[in-house]
């Protein structure tokens, strides 16, 4: 067949192998922890958890925290996706722009200076949204003062927030108690705990209109990819494409460090491993990243609550160890220089 | 698309903080070849980016046929203009294949996916600029000419009215520069309109039927080759009092 029918089936072969790497990390997710659980105990008695220990720690604990892995990762890599290719840098990441040193400085705030705020189910996710958007609406407005969006301005504008962001966010650490500021700093390391299906459900709802919209951004992405010029001689508004993509990113990215906090390398990893695999064209690299990212959150998860157990790893820590290796192997691969 | 492929350009003036253009008025019939050539920095560039709707200018309108050229559709615009910009993107990672491809996105239905149809224009474009020998290799580890060539592929693959070509000779080795033309005189043959920005006065000489100097944004002298390529006029544009009647001193 022709290689302009192989890029339709490029994708659709990257759907079932990311779609089953998922697949089977959702199944084995629920099944491993401090305890290992088999799934004949849990369809033995699955709804009478009372009398099912085995159903009710894997529909209570596990399969919650599973799927909110699997909705984390894949907004993070989708997000990172977005990044690197608008930003024209494979070291974008959902956190390039600064949105989670304004994540963090919001909630820090909130941790700080809010009675209950850190106890609070909602107040955090909020304080921490909230940051994130502030400070994605504040790098597009210095920018468009700045320049419009080539990606060296958004570049430039985010750098600087993310200094300047983070300044403050030492300061507001500074003079926190130690009470508070343990648990800023177990706050900035990642979690997954504490999810219910309510909140599985709100997630999902706030991030499937922005999956959707970058899922078919593949083309767009991909003129972009050749810069700004190009695109814009294709008839493509790119400072329309740009600003669009970076605010859904910047929500989904929002939206997941708001349940999870700032789980690192996520956004990075995914996309590069999928371009390994799977090329560079965004029509696959999107989709790819969407599901690789979720099962590879829910395997670090799983991996997280059996290295040490019954102690649990922080989720950031364990993608952060993983990150630096990843990249290490990308700087030595033959051709990464040249590409 | 209207009958009338003309791409006209009327008292356009452009600029930052000082102007850049000032009043071109230009057009471009179907098979016509203009040539703007001037110093760096003269405007050629910026000329060629308003032409294809890049910029907006400040005062002034383009118009392709009956329609302003901002008011096309993407699809519209990639029938009626090609544009081969002066630098190659670095596009790591892509494909000959997936660049040329490009060039025929906005063609396509909205979500829908290429197929032998376009696969076989990729395969013509690249054929036509004498690359289809590079269809399955990485863009971004060609040499310069050939990134060229492709880029051209992929300004070509639409068959638009109009080609704007910024430098296209930059890197191309002599051989390539004659064939390459010798395919925009096909072109040309065939009533694609060229507007071709170039320091190769030979190539002018060899292809253009009318050329538009450019001294510091604006019309210093146009016309046909023959009457405007004279050593007072090119002295005057460059800067230099090297050329003579009888050639370069």
């Amino acid at each position: 067949m022709s290689s302009a029918v192989t890029a339709r089936s490029r994708r659709a072969r990257m759907i079932v192998f990311a779609g089953t790497l998922l697949a089977v990390a959702l199944l084995i997710g629920p099944l491993v922890g401090a305890t290992n659980i088999s799934l004949r105990a849990v369809w033995a008695n699955p709804f009478d958890w009372a009398d099912n220990p085995a159903a009710a720690i894997f529909f209570m604990a596990r399969l919650p925290r599973v799927l909110l892995a699997a909705l984390v990762g894949g907004s993070l890599a989708l997000a990172g996706t977005t990044y690197q290719s608008l930003l024209r840098n494979p070291l974008a990441s959902p956190y390039t722009l600064g949105v989670t040193a304004g994540a963090s400085l919001v909630t820090f705030l909130v941790i700080r200076f809010v009675p209950g705020g850190g106890l609070a189910e909602f107040t955090v996710p909020a304080a921490a949204l909230t940051g994130a958007l502030l400070t994605t609406t504040l790098v597009l407005a210095l920018a468009a003062r700045a320049g419009g969006t080539p990606p060296a301005v958004l570049l430039l504008a985010g750098v600087t927030l993310n200094f300047t962001i983070g300044a403050a966010v030492l300061l507001v650490q500074y003079f926190a108690d130690y009470t508070a500021t343990a648990r800023m700093v177990r706050w900035m390391m990642g979690d997954l705990e504490g999810a219910t299906y309510r909140l599985l459900l709100t997630l999902l709802v706030a991030s499937l209109p922005a999956w959707v919209l970058l899922l078919r951004s593949g083309r767009s992405f991909n003129l972009m990819s050749l810069g700004l010029e190009e695109a814009q001689a294709h008839g493509m508004d790119a400072d329309r494409v740009t600003r669009r993509g970076l605010l859904l990113a910047s929500w989904l990215t929002g939206v997941a460090v708001a349940v999870a906090g700032p789980v690192g390398f996520v956004g990075i990893l995914v996309p590069h491993a999928v371009r390994l695999v799977g090329g560079v064209d965004y029509r696959v690299v999107l989709p790819g990243a969407l599901l690789g990212g979720a099962g590879f959150l829910v395997a670090c998860d799983v991996l997280a609550r059996i290295l040490i157990r019954p102690v649990e790893l922080p989720i950031g820590i364990l993608t952060a160890c993983l990150g630096g290796p990843f990249f290490l192997f990308l700087l030595l691969r033959r051709g990464f220089a040249r590409d | 698309m209207s009958v009338d492929a003309s791409l006209v350009a009327s008292e356009v003036t452009f600029g930052y903080d000082q102007a850049l253009l000032r009043d071109i008025s230009l057009g471009i019939r179907p098979g016509q070849c203009v040539a703007l050539i001037g110093a760096n920095g003269a405007g050629k560039t910026t000329l060629l980016r308003i032409l294809g709707g890049l910029l907006t200018p400040q005062s002034g309108a383009v118009r392709f046929g009956d329609r302003g050229i901002a008011s096309l559709s993407p699809a519209e615009r990639t029938a009626a203009i090609g544009y081969l910009p002066q630098r190659s993107p670095r596009a790591a990672g892509f494909t000959v294949h997936e660049i040329v491809l490009m060039g025929l996105y906005s063609l396509l239905p909205a979500r829908g996916w290429e197929g032998q149809a376009e696969w076989l224009a990729v395969a013509r474009a690249l054929r036509r600029v004498g690359a289809s020998h590079l269809l399955r290799r990485s863009f971004a580890t060609l040499s310069g000419g050939e990134q060229r060539r492709v880029l051209l592929a992929r300004a070509l693959v639409a068959k638009p009215a109009v080609l704007l070509l910024d430098e296209p000779l930059a890197a191309l080795d002599p051989g390539f520069v004659l064939e390459f033309t010798a395919t925009l005189a096909a072109l040309k043959a065939q009533g694609v309109a060229l507007v071709v920005s170039t320091h190769r006065l030979s190539f002018v000489r060899a292809l253009a039927d009318a050329v538009v100097v450019l001294q510091a944004g604006k019309v210093l002298d146009h016309g046909e080759p023959a009457a405007v390529l004279r050593p007072e006029v090119l002295n005057d544009a460059y800067g230099t009092n090297r050329f003579t009647a009888g050639g370069v001193a």
